[in-house]
C-alpha cells in the first residue's frame, strides 16, 4: 500500500461520546490521531448518535440484536473510505470480534465476501483482563487475534499473555506490542479535600476518613469486596465514609443491597454522572482509593494517582501490570476462579488484606505530590509524543515506505 | 579538515597522549587544546570553545587521556563522513540508548543505561565488545566525539546554560544528530583510554561542581538524567540494529 494521501483509519468500538472506558480511549486515540496529517479518522461506535464535538465523521451501531457492527460495517467503509484502501483499528474486547478478524467462519453472505476482500488492514487496540486456562487466551481470543495485522496490548502483562497464547513467530509477524491509555492530568490534579468533599455531599465532614471506588456495575469490579472492606475497616476506623462512583446502582450487583446487608447505608455516598472536573474534585477528597476489579488498564487507578489520592490496586492483569512501579499499593488474589463464557480466570480477594493495606495507607500516608508524579509518564502531553504517537507514525512508515 | 579539541586540566600525560594523535595521523589536524586549569568551562563549556574558535567542517572532541594506536585514523573517520547522512562519529557506541519501556513506565535511571556498547580500545572486552569495523549506533561515548560542524550549526551550538557541565554531552550530541535526521556511527579504530585521568574525588573538581547550579557531581548526574529524559522525547529510546 503506498499513498501520498492521508491513510483512512476507521476506528471501531464503543461510541467516543459515551462514558466508557473503551469510548473515552477511543474517543482520545481517535482525537489525537486525527490531528496527523498521514491520516483520515473516522469512528464506527456502539451505543452513541454521534456528537459535533468530536473531530471526526461519526457512524453509529444501535445496539440491537447483540451486533457488534456486522449489520453496517460495508456501508459505513465504502462511505468513509470510498475508493482507498486502509485500517479498521478496533478497541475492543477480541471475544467481539471473530467475524470481523475471521470472516473465513462466517456464512456465505456478502458480508462475509466484503470482509474477505481485504480494503482495509485490520489493526487492534486489545483491552484483556484476564488470563485464561493454562495462563493463555482462551481459544476464541487466540482465533481472534490470528485474524488481526497489527496487534497493541493495554499493558506489558497482555502483550506477554499475546504472545504466549499465539506464539512468538505470530506475534513477531503482527508487530506485537504494547502502549498504556494517557489520561489529560491537567483536568486530574488534586484540588482541596474540602472542595471535594462539599461537592459530593454535605455528609462527609472534614475529619471523616473517605474511601472512594469508581467503577460500572459489572461481575468484575467485585464491588463485594470493597464493601466487606469498608464494613470491616469501621470496626476499627471512626469516622469513616464511602463515596461510590457507578453507572447504575442495580445491574449485576445491587448497590443498595450491600450497603443494608453490610450495614453502611448510613455512611454511603452514591454518584453516577459526574464530569472529569466533579470526579477529580471527588477523588482529591478521598484519603484513598480501592480498586480490587479486573482491569484492562483502570482509569480510576491513574485518576486518583492523579489527584494525588493513594490507590489500592488488586495485583491481577492489566492493572498489576500498568502500575508497576507507580505510587500504588497491591494487593494479591488469594484464589482464583473461572468465570463466564470466556474461560476468565478472576481474582479471589481476602478482604481482610485489604484492610490492612487501607490502615497502613491511613497511618503513613502518601505524599499527593508523588502519588502524582508516579502516574506523570499517563499524562497524555507526554505519552502521545514519546509513545503512542510514534506507534502510529511506525505503522503508517510500514505503509508507505 | 579536521580539529581535534582537548579540554585539559593538566593531567601529565595529555602531551604524550596528544602527540600519538599527530603521529598516526596522515592528514592536517588543527588542534585546539582547552586549558582549564585555572578557570573550568566545564567539558561543555570547552566544546563550545572549541566550535567557536576552529573553522574546519569536522570537529573532534577528545579528552586528553585518549593514546592513538591506529596509523590513518583520520583517513577512516573521514570516510565516514563520505556519507552525508552520518553527524557523528565516535570509537566507542552503544546499539541502545534507553530501556524500550522508558516512556510507558515511571521514570527510572536506570531506564536510561546503555545497551550493547562496543568500541576497538585496549579494553574493549571489559566494557562490552570488540568491533574492529564501523557499525550505527544510537550513541558514543563521550571520550572521542567527532561531530559535522553543520550539525553543530543546526543545534545551535552547545547548550552551555541549561545542561550539565561535565555530563551525558555525549548522549546529547548524538540525540540531537537523531532529531535533525543525522546517523550516528561508532568507527572500531585502535586506541586506549587511559581513564581516571581527571576523576571526580579532585578536590579541584568537587570545588568546582560547588559553584555549579547542581552542586554536587551526582546532582549533576541524578539531575541530567531528568534532563535527558524530558529533553528528547522524541527521539528517546534510540535503538540501532545490527
Amino acid at each position: 500500500m503506498t499513498t501520498n494521501r492521508p491513510l483512512p483509519i476507521l476506528f471501531l468500538g464503543d461510541a467516543a461520546e459515551r462514558g466508557t472506558g473503551l469510548g473515552r480511549i477511543g474517543r482520545d486515540l481517535a482525537t489525537l490521531v486525527s490531528r496527523m496529517p498521514q491520516y483520515r479518522v473516522g469512528y464506527l461506535g456502539l451505543g452513541g448518535v454521534g456528537s459535533r464535538k468530536l473531530p471526526f465523521p461519526t457512524y453509529c451501531i444501535q445496539q440491537v440484536g447483540g451486533q457488534w457492527g456486522e449489520g453496517v460495517i460495508e456501508r459505513v467503509w465504502w462511505d468513509f473510505a470510498g475508493r482507498d484502501a486502509g485500517v479498521v483499528m478496533t478497541i475492543w474486547d477480541a471475544s467481539r470480534l471473530l467475524w470481523f478478524a475471521r470472516p473465513e467462519f462466517l456464512p456465505d453472505t456478502g458480508l462475509k465476501t466484503f470482509l474477505s476482500s481485504r480494503h482495509f488492514l485490520r489493526w487492534g487496540y486489545f483491552p484483556i483482563d484476564s488470563t485464561g486456562p493454562n495462563d493463555r487466551l482462551t481459544s476464541v481470543t487466540r482465533d481472534t487475534l490470528m485474524g488481526y495485522d497489527r496487534i497493541v496490548a493495554y499493558t506489558k502483562w497482555s502483550d506477554a499473555l499475546i504472545r504466549r497464547s499465539i506464539g512468538d513467530d505470530a506475534a513477531q509477524a503482527r508487530q506485537c506490542d504494547w502502549f498504556p491509555h494517557g489520561i489529560n492530568m491537567g483536568t486530574f490534579t488534586p484540588s482541596s479535600r474540602e472542595e471535594g468533599r462539599k461537592m459530593l455531599s454535605n455528609r462527609i465532614h472534614d475529619n471523616d476518613i473517605l474511601i472512594g471506588a469508581v467503577g460500572t456495575n459489572q461481575a468484575r469490579k467485585d464491588w463485594g469486596c470493597i464493601f466487606a472492606t469498608v464494613a470491616s475497616l469501621r470496626t476499627k476506623v471512626k469516622r469513616l465514609k464511602l463515596w461510590v462512583h457507578i453507572d447504575l446502582d442495580e445491574r449485576y450487583w445491587s448497590i443498595p443491597a450491600l450497603a443494608s446487608d453490610y450495614g453502611l447505608s448510613d455512611i454511603l455516598e452514591v454518584s453516577h454522572e459526574l464530569t472529569d472536573s466533579q470526579l477529580a474534585l471527588a477523588y482529591s477528597a478521598c484519603d484513598v482509593t480501592l480498586h480490587p476489579s479486573s482491569e484492562g488498564f483502570g482509569y480510576p487507578i491513574a485518576e486518583s494517582l492523579a489527584c494525588g489520592t493513594p490507590a489500592i490496586v488488586g495485583d491481577y492483569s492489566g492493572a498489576g501490570s500498568a502500575f508497576e512501579g507507580t505510587a500504588a499499593l497491591f494487593v494479591s488474589p488469594v484464589a482464583y476462579r473461572l468465570d463466564t463464557l470466556h474461560n476468565a480466570l478472576r481474582p479471589v480477594y481476602e478482604p481482610g488484606d485489604w484492610v490492612t493495606a487501607t490502615l497502613k495507607l491511613l497511618e503513613v500516608p502518601l505524599e499527593r505530590d508523588a502519588c502524582r508524579a508516579s502516574v506523570s509518564h499517563l499524562d497524555w502531553k507526554n505519552l502521545w509524543p514519546s509513545v503512542v504517537k510514534k506507534w502510529f507514525v511506525t505503522r503508517h512508515e510500514e505503509l508507505t515506505c | 579538515m579536521l580539529s581535534l579539541i582537548i579540554p585539559t586540566m593538566g593531567q601529565p600525560r595529555m602531551q604524550e597522549c596528544l602527540a600519538t594523535w599527530h603521529d598516526k595521523s596522515v592528514g592536517l589536524l588543527q588542534t585546539l587544546v582547552v586549558d582549564n586549569s585555572v578557570y573550568n568551562r566545564g567539558v561543555l563549556g570547552s566544546m563550545r570553545y572549541g566550535y567557536e574558535q576552529s573553522d574546519t567542517p569536522y570537529l573532534a572532541f577528545i579528552h586528553d587521556d585518549v593514546l592513538m594506536h591506529e596509523q590513518a585514523w583520520d583517513l577512516r573517520v573521514l570516510a565516514e563522513f563520505d556519507d552525508p547522512s552520518v553527524g557523528v562519529v565516535g570509537f566507542g557506541g552503544a546499539l541502545q540508548l534507553g530501556h524500550d519501556d522508558l516512556y510507558r513506565t515511571p521514570y527510572r535511571l536506570t531506564n536510561l543505561a546503555r545497551q550493547g556498547y562496543c568500541s576497538n580500545t585496549d579494553d574493549a572486552e571489559r566494557h562490552g565488545t570488540r568491533e574492529t569495523g564501523s557499525c550505527g549506533v544510537a550513541t558514543l561515548d563521550g571520550f572521542v566525539l567527532i561531530a559535522r560542524r553543520s550539525l553543530i550549526d543546526t543545534m545551535g551550538g552547545f547548550p552551555v546554560e541549561t545542561w550539565p557541565p561535565m555530563h551525558h554531552y555525549d548522549h546529547y550530541l548524538c540525540l540531537m544528530a537523531r532529531r535533525h535526521g543525522y546517523r550516528v556511527r561508532m568507527c572500531g579504530v585502535r586506541c586506549v583510554h587511559l581513564g581516571g585521568m581527571t576523576t571526580v574525588g579532585m578536590p579541584e573538581y568537587k570545588e568546582y561542581m560547588r559553584t555549579t547550579r547542581y552542586g554536587t557531581d551526582v546532582a549533576a548526574h541524578v539531575d541530567g538524567h531528568v534532563q535527558l529524559y524530558e529533553t528528547f522525547r522524541d527521539v528517546l529510546p534510540a535503538r540501532v540494529t545490527r
